[in-house]
């Protein structure tokens, strides 16, 4: 399922780069153009590749190629993955070289101008007519908002709020976000990926999540138009 | 959910041999008033329960007041919002909406209660004992016995307890009691505590935070956060809860004395005035707080806690 994705990734980062390099870095080079701009549309020298070819132009991702979502996510959250993936602490065979060529500054740039676009989500107008997701969907919604009270998991939502914005610098905002993505990263922490000290709570958390959890979570969490239409909020 | 449960049920019983023969639960189907817990006969070990789940509140009036009594309990800044003056809710102390063992669970207290409680000296009813949350520990206004709110609230409970035995021990109810500590508490030891692995959720200041608006992380002091009449006031109290409950998710993480402190920390901060106030919170420590485990009218960093102003706020209206 890894090398699957890996191999996925690959292939749409090569088309990606491609056709997006080519064609903004005439447009696109601006010297006043803020830093953060160019290295995400056009990339950085030497050698750096834009975020854009994979994350798109509008910082929205590739959702199902688990591609995440950049757009809205705060600016430190996204430095200090960054940094995350400079230092091997999160481990990302696509991410790291490209983030081992970023200095600080740019890293700060790149992710303040990520942090400033508007968040692309899912209407959330109409439900799936997929039947099969559907049903994730419900059972999704039923662990992010209640946990798993045998086994003293506590409900997503504790953290990542109802509508799954988030909380300031502890917990991002994945309403909206890649399923598969979100998929990966929870498998990532079932088996015990470091990453960072709050990582420890998402290590707790996902070793309580079957496959078929996992799952049903991250359908739930993309399926989220992100405004606070959660259950209780509206009415 | 459902085959979860079941399968817990199972377990249960299997643990328990006197009462493996006993398990009467057919996951979805009616149960009969079969029980769902499990007695235990030969020693007086505490009886194990599994509240069920949703999918089991019924169709009609009464499940729809089962729905808005959970609906309260997650949301009563929302569901019950003329009765509360702050943003915390029900599930911030009872974890898990009321379900999670070792957390306050209302189907333990569901069955405890009338009971006689020493705080005010009377039989309380179960209305009575949620009229005092609503007072306390959501600096609120007392809903009216009858009213809505509170019938929605004992109809939930009463779903979540549904299947639990009367008169017998449940494993799990309260919070599990910490022993004395090791070392006298400490205000200044819990404060690095505090800052090492509380402040990331509920703030620096203690103010807790927010998610689009709707607060996430509860305010643990200051004008948003319970009064001092409240439970979580009780420093004993709160080294329970929190070495039990938190940080969520990693439970028992802290260590005793390290849940001793820092409940020590949190409840030694200024909040919404004991509604109970007798004039002086010399009077008011004497006849209310009149016990080692409240910090209630005690000077830290030189000052008084409990004097009124201290943590302005208007009990039963909700702050911007």
């Amino acid at each position: 399922m890894k090398n699957q994705l890996k191999i996925r990734l690959l292939t749409l980062i090569g088309a990606g780069l491609l056709s997006l390099s080519l064609s903004l870095h005439s447009a696109l080079a601006n010297p006043d153009s803020p830093g953060g701009k160019k290295i995400a549309l056009i990339g950085a020298e030497p050698g750096i590749p834009s975020c854009s070819a994979c994350h798109g132009a509008t910082g929205a991702g590739q959702l199902s190629a688990g591609i995440p979502r950049l757009a809205g996510l705060t600016a430190p959250y996204i430095l200090a993955q960054l940094e995350h993936f400079r230092h091997g602490t999160r481990e990302n065979a696509l991410m790291t070289p490209f983030a081992k060529k970023l200095n600080t500054t740019q890293m700060q740039a790149v992710a303040e101008y990520y942090a400033s676009l508007p968040v692309p989500r899912p209407s959330g107008a109409n439900p799936p007519v997929d039947q099969q997701l559907r049903k994730q969907i419900t059972m999704g919604s039923s662990l992010a908002e209640n946990g798993l009270s045998q086994s003293a998991m506590p409900a997503c939502a504790a953290c990542h709020g109802e509508a799954g914005l988030g909380v300031g610098t502890f917990s991002p905002d994945i309403a909206g976000q890649s399923a598969a993505y979100i998929a990966d990263q929870l498998h990532e922490w079932k088996a015990n990926d470091r990453r960072d000290p709050l990582g420890a709570f998402m290590r707790a958390e996902a070793l309580h999540l079957s496959p078929s959890d996992i799952k049903a979570v991250a359908a739930y969490f993309a399926s989220l138009p992100g405004a606070s239409t959660a259950k209780g909020a509206t009415k | 959910m459902t085959n979860r449960t079941k399968v817990a049920v199972i377990i249960g019983g299997i643990g328990l041999a006197a009462a493996a023969t006993a398990v009467g639960w057919h996951g979805s189907q009616p149960s009969l008033g079969m029980p769902r817990a499990h007695a235990a006969t030969a020693t007086q070990k505490p009886v194990v329960f599994t509240p069920p789940p949703d999918s089991e509140i019924p169709k009609g009036k009464f499940g729809d007041m089962i729905k808005l009594g959970e609906n309260v309990f997650r949301h009563p800044d929302i569901y019950a919002k003329s009765y509360v003056g702050n943003h915390l809710r029900c599930s911030n102390c009872h974890l898990s909406a009321g379900r999670l063992a070792d957390a306050a669970p209302m189907w333990a207290a569901y069955s405890a209660y009338p009971a006689y409680r020493s705080k005010n000296g009377k039989v309380n009813s179960f209305e009575e004992r949620l009229q005092g949350c609503f007072r306390f520990s959501m600096n609120g206004k007392v809903p009216k016995l009858g009213s809505k709110t509170l019938i929605a609230l004992e109809s939930y409970s009463y779903f979540l307890a549904k299947g639990a035995p009367l008169g017998e021990k449940l494993a799990g109810r309260g919070y599990p009691k910490l022993p004395k500590p090791a070392l006298p508490v400490s205000y200044s030891r819990g404060a690095v505590v505090y800052a090492q692995h509380c402040a990331a959720c509920h703030g620096a200041t203690g103010q807790g935070q927010s998610s689009g608006g709707k607060v996430v992380f509860p305010a643990l002091w200051g004008p948003q956060s319970f009064n001092w009449g409240a439970g979580m006031g009780s420093v004993k109290n709160a080294a329970d809860f929190t070495y039990q409950n938190m940080p969520l998710g990693m439970p028992k993480s802290l260590t005793q004395q390290q849940a001793w402190d820092v409940a020590t920390y949190i409840d030694s901060q200024v909040r919404p005035e004991d509604p109970r106030y007798l004039g002086s919170v010399a009077a008011t420590r004497k006849k209310f707080h009149h016990t080692k485990f409240s910090m209630y009218g005690k000077t830290v960093n030189g000052v008084l806690l409990g004097q009124p102003d201290q943590a302005k706020s208007t009990p039963g209206v909700l702050p911007k």
